[in-house]
């Protein structure tokens, strides 16, 4: 076992996911148009400093928020900017990595000895997940870069992909029925 | 054991979602493949959510401990499926420091290969404790469930008192049957001469003083004081109230009564244990290490409760003083009860010495003049009470918390052995 440490864990992950949420924001503020920027800007900042309120009060609730509020923003900011497929991906790993590193910086918040194991587990399982979310993102948008997908493929896609959220709903519902029950 | 979904879940669920349906909004398929990589791990992390089984076994490194001793707690945990994170924390009871700066261990299970988890203590104060799990964490692989497994794996630790060695105690005014260490009054076969009479027929001829006789001219006799053993009862106060006596005046209580226990038994005395406060507690008076270890057992148990029940010795079993027994009172001669409860002991006939513990040193200054004026009255009570005690052929000594038990008892030796004679 290894001594770990509070700082240690929250100047690990804590910085991480305030840099990745603050690249997200910059990359969404920059691809605004130029009347929007700077309040595009300027939302986005104010959601980074939630989600870095939130890391070092350990408010895991703020950065629920904080997260919920850079995706708003990044939507926003996609919305109102010109077609563009080619950050996608890089803004896919960098949520996630925000996702990841502001949720473990909360988590493991609290001064533990911790093992070694754990922690390279931890470390690769961050890694893995930004590596993978770039392969995702990437996956993702190769069926419109090729124009492989037209007629009903796209809807069939998006039938399945809504009865993937209508099962996902209906597990989440049943996990929270018997999590009332005990 | 129910999953507790996770903030985790939440936002990935609430940021699928703001992309998502902004993606069909605003006909932007881009915050799709944002999107992607979270509903993916949403979809992966609840399709493969299920409740750990974990187990736990604690072993302690010794189940009783004297003060200042070190114990190990080794916990192994076992799965038979991996587990990403398990947060332990371990129960830190009171009188133990650990040595280990964290309670909480933070580690991952991998499947059915047991993770050990050691726990060092220094055991700082007497006292009966629990250790073990105190709660346990486990998150999975994407951190979206968070499941509490419970898990019994706690053991008990008696940390018995440092006794002070104790080599002259005092001795009782009447001793019992058995052959023990104390010289008895009565005479019989023993070592200590008692005295030469002139013989008399059925004397046996080995007790012939023969230096005597010569000189005499008719035949004279040894007399001799046998060895016998003693009972002693230590009469622990536990009475208190929430605002003075509290639990370090208890310590000098316990340390000075495993002493005093420690002392008898080793000369081969029966020695029992009333505690007598708000719960009362006793041990049948007997020789030997076991009772040593029953007494202790007893007094670790003792604590300071607060009540307002009466109390009087009727409530003591009979077979707990036994006749002709010591009584040595611990007690700070505050609560009433146990003032009344020693002077009707002392009118019953019974062999009673009081060892004060001096309260004053365990209080906080006073903090004006009402309080010193208070104190001063309080002194003068307590002052009466002893002057009463002392009046009915009872001997009180005082004992201060940096007085070692030895001197108090040598005190009261000394102080027995005057009032002996005054008392007669």
């Amino acid at each position: 076992m290894v001594a770990g440490r509070v700082s240690l864990a929250v100047a690990l992950f804590g910085p991480a996911a305030v840099a990745a949420a603050a690249g997200l924001s910059a990359q969404a503020a920059w691809e605004a148009p130029t009347d929007f920027r700077t309040s595009i800007g300027a939302a986005a900042a104010a959601a980074c400093l939630v989600l870095a309120v939130g890391i070092a009060a350990g408010l895991e609730r703020l950065v629920v928020w904080a997260l919920v509020a850079i995706c708003g923003v990044l939507a926003a900011a996609t919305g109102l900017g010109h077609e563009g497929f080619g950050l996608a991906p890089l803004d896919a790993a960098a949520l996630v990595l925000a996702w990841d590193a502001g949720h473990a910086a909360v988590e493991l918040r609290e001064p533990a000895l911790t093992s070694r194991r754990f922690a390279v587990r931890r470390a690769g399982w961050s890694t893995a997940l930004v590596g993978g979310a770039l392969l995702v993102g990437w996956l993702a948008l190769l069926p419109g870069r090729t124009n492989a997908l037209s007629g009903a493929a796209p809807t069939l896609i998006g039938v399945l992909a809504t009865l993937a959220a209508l099962l996902l709903a209906v597990q989440l519902a049943r996990r929270h029925g018997r999590h009332r029950v005990s | 054991m129910s999953a507790l979904p996770s903030p985790r879940l939440r936002s990935a669920v609430f940021a699928c979602a703001v992309l998502l349906l902004s993606a069909l909004g605003l006909r932007r398929p881009e915050l799709v493949a944002v999107a992607a990589p979270l509903g993916l791990l949403l979809v992966i992390g609840i399709s493969r959510a299920g409740a750990p089984e974990l187990t736990a076994r604690a072993e302690l490194s010794d189940l009783r401990a004297v003060e200042s001793d070190e114990v190990e707690l080794t916990l192994t945990l076992k799965s038979p499926a991996p587990v990403a994170q398990l947060d332990l924390r371990t129960l830190l009871p009171p009188g133990l420091e650990p040595l280990d700066d964290r309670p909480l261990g933070r580690m991952a299970i991998s499947a059915d290969e047991p993770c050990v988890v050691r726990r060092r203590y220094r055991c700082r104060r007497w006292g009966g404790y629990v250790l073990g799990v105190e709660s346990a964490l486990v998150r999975d692989r994407t951190g979206l469930f968070s499941y509490r497994p419970q898990l019994p794996a706690r053991l008990p630790l008696r940390v018995y008192p440092a006794a002070d060695r104790i080599r002259a105690r005092p001795s009782p005014r009447r001793t019992q049957l058995s052959v023990g260490s104390d010289v008895a009054r009565t005479k019989g076969d023993g070592i200590e001469r008692a005295e030469v009479r002139p013989f008399v027929p059925g004397d046996r001829v080995r007790s012939v003083n023969w230096r005597t006789t010569a000189r005499r001219g008719r035949p004279y006799v040894n007399e001799h004081h046998p060895e016998r053993n003693a009972d002693v009862v230590l009469f622990i106060d536990s009475f208190g109230d929430d605002q003075g006596w509290g639990p370090e005046p208890l310590d000098q209580v316990v340390h000075g009564a495993a002493a005093i226990a420690h002392a008898y038994l080793e000369r081969r005395d029966r020695v029992g244990v009333v505690g007598f406060g708000g719960v009362l507690r006793w041990v049948l008076p007997a020789a030997g290490r076991v009772q040593e270890h029953r007494i202790i057992d007893s007094l670790i148990d003792t604590r300071i409760v607060s009540s307002v029940a009466w109390r009087d010795v009727d409530v003591i079993p009979s077979r707990t003083l036994p006749p002709h027994a010591l009584v040595l009172a611990l007690t700070p001669l505050i609560d009433t009860r146990t003032v009344a409860a020693l002077a009707n002991l002392r009118a019953r006939g019974f062999d009673l010495a009081v060892i004060e513990i001096a309260p004053e040193p365990h209080l906080p200054p006073p903090a004006d003049d009402i309080d010193r004026l208070a104190r001063r009255l309080w002194a003068l009570r307590r002052e009466q009470v002893r002057a009463r005690y002392a009046a009915v052929g009872m001997q009180v000594v005082e004992w201060r918390r940096e007085q070692p038990v030895e001197a108090v008892l040598a005190h009261l030796r000394e102080a027995r052995r005057w009032s002996r004679v005054a008392s007669r």
